[in-house]
C-alpha cells in the first residue's frame, strides 16, 4: 500500500460460517505450503481473514511470505494489513493468521503488545454481531495433525481448536506476552 | 602487476564491506553543543533508574553484538528491516538465573516505526553463560 504496509488479495478460501471452520481449513492450507512445516529450517507464512457482512461469512486471503532480510531474523513474517477482494469491498479485516514451522505454541512475542492490532473489536451495524480481532497460528505435527490456535486481542484469551470448537486454554497477563494457562489446560489436548 | 591485486583487494576490504569480516568503523557519539549541555540538570538520585549489574551488562553486550552486529548499516536498509535493525525499537529483558546463566530477550516493537508494522516472531532470546559464551538461542 502507499503507506508501506502490505496488502494481499483474496479470497483464497471461503465462505466459512464460523471462525472455527475457517481455522480448520486455513490450518490445512497454510501448513502445506513449501517449508511451512520444516521445523527449525522452515519458514513462516502470513495471511488475513476477513468477514463479509452481506454474506455473513469469513474468508481467508492469499498468503504472504514476506519476511525480514536480516540474517538474525530467519523465521519472521510481516503481517499484511489490508485485503483486496473486489467481490467483498465492504469486508471487515478481522485478524491475521500465520504458521509456525517449529513450535506449536504462540511465542511470547506473538502475544506481546507489539503484535496487537488496533482496534481489537468490531460490531456489524446491520446484525449487531460482535467480532473480536484474533491472531491465528497454525502448526503441523510430524504425524500430520494440524494444530490451530487463536489469540483474541480484545479478551487476551488464547484458545485451541479442538473437535471444531475453540477452547480457551489460557490468558495473557501482561504486555510482554506472558501467558497464564488455565487449570488443566495445555497446548495439547 | 600481480603484486597490485592483493593490495587492491585489501584496500577494497578496508572500505564498505569491512563489517562483514567483523571490522567496523567506531563511530563516536554525537555531542550536544555547550549551551545545551549547560542546561542539563543531573538528578540528585538514580533510585528510579533501571539498574543492571556488571555481569548482566557483560551478558547483554554479548547478546547485542550477536543479534545486531555493530557494523550493521541501517541506512542501507529499507523498512521494516530498518526498524528491526534499530535498537530504539527493540525492547530488551535481562534475566539472571545464577552467576553462570543469563537470558537476554530482544523483542522488536515496530508499532511506532513508519506506518506501524507488525512483524510476527521477530526477535530472539539468548542464553549466555558467565564466561560470555552463547549457550543457545531461541528463535
Amino acid at each position: 500500500m502507499e503507506n508501506g504496509l502490505l496488502q494481499v488479495d483474496g479470497p483464497l478460501a471461503g465462505p466459512f460460517k464460523k471462525l472455527e471452520e475457517l481455522a480448520t481449513n486455513a490450518c490445512g492450507l497454510m501448513t502445506s505450503e513449501p517449508g511451512a512445516s520444516n521445523g527449525v529450517y522452515g519458514s513462516e507464512y502470513c495471511a488475513l481473514y476477513y468477514y463479509s457482512p452481506p454474506d455473513q461469512a469469513f474468508f481467508l486471503s492469499y498468503l504472504s511470505n514476506i519476511k525480514s532480510s536480516l540474517d538474525s531474523e530467519t523465521k519472521t513474517c510481516e503481517l499484511p494489513r489490508a485485503v483486496n477482494d473486489p467481490s467483498h469491498t465492504d469486508a471487515i479485516v478481522v485478524g491475521g493468521a500465520h504458521t509456525h514451522p517449529h513450535n506449536r505454541e504462540f511465542s511470547r512475542r506473538d502475544l506481546s503488545i507489539a503484535a496487537h492490532w488496533s482496534p481489537s473489536r468490531f460490531i456489524d451495524k446491520n446484525t449487531g454481531q460482535v467480532l473480536n480481532r484474533n491472531l491465528l497460528m497454525f502448526f503441523r505435527e510430524r504425524t500430520g495433525e494440524c494444530r490451530a490456535y487463536a489469540y483474541d486481542n480484545f479478551t487476551r484469551i488464547v484458545s485451541a481448536l479442538r473437535d471444531g470448537e475453540l477452547i480457551p486454554i489460557g490468558q495473557v497477563k501482561n504486555d510482554s506476552g506472558d501467558l497464564r494457562m488455565f487449570e488443566g489446560k495445555d497446548w495439547l489436548p | 602487476m600481480k603484486s597490485f591485486i592483493p593490495l587492491t583487494l585489501c584496500c577494497a576490504g578496508l572500505l564498505s564491506g569491512c563489517s562483514y569480516f567483523g571490522y567496523y568503523k567506531y563511530r563516536k557519539a554525537e555531542r550536544a553543543p555547550p549551551q545545551e549541555a549547560a542546561a542539563v540538570k543531573f538528578p540528585d538520585s538514580m533510585e528510579q533508574g533501571v539498574r543492571l549489574t556488571g555481569p548482566m551488562m557483560a551478558a547483554l553486550k554479548v547478546a547485542m553484538d550477536d543479534y545486531r552486529p555493530p557494523g550493521i548499516n541501517t541506512k542501507a536498509l529499507t523498512p521494516p528491516d530498518k526498524c528491526l535493525a534499530s535498537w530504539e525499537y527493540i525492547h530488551t529483558t535481562v534475566l539472571q538465573v545464577d552467576d553462570n546463566l543469563f537470558f537476554v530477550e530482544f523483542s522488536p516493537d515496530l508499532r511506532n516505526c513508519g506506518p506501524g508494522y507488525i512483524m510476527l516472531d521477530a526477535g530472539a532470546t539468548y542464553a549466555i553463560d558467565g564466561k560470555g559464551r552463547i549457550l543457545a538461542r531461541d528463535w
